[in-house]
């Protein structure tokens, strides 16, 4: 299958509906435009990582103390398969005002490189921080994760927040070529024939097929909610507490007639301390739908189970499960935004540890399933 | 969307349907093409959902400074960035906003803005690329305020300028020109505003989602 171009300006390029009839000759310019505009559609990509405000915490002495010297975040994430290129965008500043504080964006966890790091000074203004991140394109699910660390020395007292993470968002570099998929624009040319072409991305029938295509992973919306920071939460009773004061809102396109609830994936990512010997984390939907994770690794990296040291962070992921949650309502569009019944669905998110000790929570994501 | 009909959009077109050696079936073909201009105009997403966590989104109002009619001021400002494909289609666009926040004392003021990427800190009303405001306060006796299912819309008569943004140019050297000419970004701004407490007040953002569509 080759490939298929993507048109920078689809807007220019208007679907006439009102000339197909069936009495009416068939004219090659709809067609492309719908071509043109499929094509277009795919290109985009997805936002996979829709992350909000942190804290980020160091020590007095960099190499001491029991905080790590650099705040590691890592999500779960589902990309498409024709996106090979990720845009990370980060804005962040200091909550003081001089400037001073360095911080490094690395690959040292990284499964690939990201590029040349570089330095800025983070003043109370936001600065945003744009990252390119290449990737063998695939929607297979993956770790993605990065660093922010300090550079030079901290004069403050212990330890203490010295940069706000005002978001981290991770989306898919539009193409303006893409391969193995979409239609080739130049097989609707008027007076050129309209044949049969599922395998070489020609014809109306692989019009329809990509149209299918683009409902079943094009449209859906990635990253639904994307949380990840050292420590998002700690558990230290054997009955499950809210991880968070609120629970979180989810939902997803409808994407056929009949139900109200569609599937997405979830993951979970922490360890356990201090003799614990398992961590769960369970996720409830208003809904009903509940999806519930279990980790049994300790710290690997802080000598089996103790709190991570300065350069500590273990932890694994649970494994991916799906959950259900609800869709669009279109009846309702105009009313609160499409949301069921006007009452929205919302994901609680609970945490416990068995056998003693502390289970830390260290990221969750859930993602509608693109690919 | 005008002319749309979503019943049809949410059934499958089978595409053996649309082979050389059928008839050929205008309304098939109409509602292909109703399809294709569906999915290109509601592409939806999330631009943040976030619910509050203890020790990450409590509390980081930044210094607070005295106030001019009394008491103190303290600001929480966030600034999000996200790839809006509705943007670029200069489409009508809808966020549905889910904000909670919380103060220890005085009166809480909340603003969420929705601009382009050339959109000015802070959100200012007469800055042109900020495309849609909305905003809430909290009363003195409930020092908290909820947002809930609140929309903001943004109009499409905004001038988009590709290639020519803020955000890219901070990014210098690692966005390559090729992939970021037909890249709109835009920007959510979220402001949270505590005005008369003490200077000891805090505030606290709850919960955070601004979720993106066009129907």
């Amino acid at each position: 299958m080759g490939d298929a171009p993507v048109d920078l300006y689809p807007l220019l390029s208007q679907i006439g509906l009102d000339g197909i009839r069936g009495t009416k000759p068939v004219i090659g310019q709809p067609h492309q435009a719908a071509a043109c505009s499929l094509n277009w559609l795919i290109g985009q990509g997805h936002m996979l990582v829709n992350d909000g405000p942190k804290f980020l915490y160091w020590p007095l002495d960099p190499g001491g103390g029991d905080f790590p010297t650099y705040s590691l975040f890592k999500y779960w994430i589902k990309p498409d398969a024709v996106h090979p290129t990720l845009i990370l965008h980060i804005t962040l500043r200091s909550i003081m005002s001089d400037g001073s504080y360095c911080v490094l964006l690395g690959s040292v966890e990284a499964p690939a490189s990201f590029g040349t790091p570089f330095y800025f000074s983070a003043g109370q203004h936001p600065t945003t921080v744009a990252v390119r991140y290449d990737i063998a394109a695939s929607n297979t699910p993956q770790e993605f994760s990065f660093h922010i660390s300090s550079l030079g020395a901290i004069a403050l007292e212990g330890p203490r927040p010295i940069l706000l993470v005002d978001s981290i968002q991770v989306f898919e570099a539009p193409q303006q070529i893409i391969n193995g998929v979409g239609v080739d624009t130049s097989s609707f040319d008027s007076r050129d024939p309209i044949y049969d072409g599922g395998s070489d991305l020609s014809s109306i029938a692989t019009l329809a097929i990509n149209t299918d295509v683009c409902k079943t992973a094009y449209y859906r919306r990635g990253g639904v909610y994307q949380n990840a920071s050292f420590a998002l939460a700690i558990a230290q009773t054997s009955s499950y507490v809210a991880a968070f004061p609120t629970p979180v809102p989810i939902q997803v396109p409808k994407l056929k007639n009949g139900g109200t609830l569609a599937t997405v994936n979830a993951n979970v990512h922490g360890w356990i301390g201090n003799g614990a010997t398992r961590g769960d984390c369970r996720l409830t939907m208003t809904n009903g739908s509940t999806a519930t994770f279990s980790i049994t690794a300790p710290n690997a990296l802080a000598g089996g189970g103790a709190w991570p040291g300065v350069t500590g962070y273990g932890g694994l992921w649970a494994g991916a499960q799906s959950m259900q949650v609800e869709v669009d309502d279109p009846s309702r569009w105009g009313i609160d935004g499409g949301i069921q019944g006007g009452t929205r669905d919302l994901c609680n998110v609970e945490v416990r540890v068995i056998g003693g000790g502390q289970f830390v929570l260290n990221g969750i994501s859930i993602y509608d399933i693109p690919g | 969307m005008a002319g749309s009909s979503l019943k049809q959009f949410y059934e499958s077109i089978n595409p053996f349907d649309l082979r050389t050696d059928m008839p050929c079936d205008a309304s098939r073909v109409w509602t292909l093409f109703d399809n294709i201009k569906h999915l290109c105009d509601s592409q939806p997403k999330y631009i943040v959902n976030v619910a509050g966590s203890p020790s990450a989104m409590q509390y980081f109002s930044e210094p607070a400074v005295p106030a001019p009619f009394g008491g103190w001021l303290s600001v929480i400002n966030l600034t999000f960035t996200f790839p809006s494909t509705t943007l670029q289609r200069q489409r009508f666009c809808n966020y549905d906003v889910l904000l909670s926040a919380s103060v220890t004392d005085g009166t809480l003021n909340a603003k969420v803005a929705i601009g382009n990427a050339n959109a000015s800190w802070p959100p200012d009303g007469n800055d042109s690329n900020v495309v849609g405001t909305l905003t809430g306060t909290s009363s003195s006796t409930t020092p908290a305020i909820v947002i809930n299912g609140q929309i903001i819309q943004f109009k499409p008569n905004v001038t988009m300028t590709p290639g020519s943004t803020t955000v890219q140019s901070v990014a210098t050297g690692h966005l390559g020109q090729s992939m970021n000419s037909n890249l709109f970004y835009g920007k959510a701004f979220v402001q949270l505003q505590c005005v008369g407490g003490f200077p000891s007040s805090c505030i606290r953002l709850d919960q955070l989602s601004i979720r993106e569509y066009t129907p």
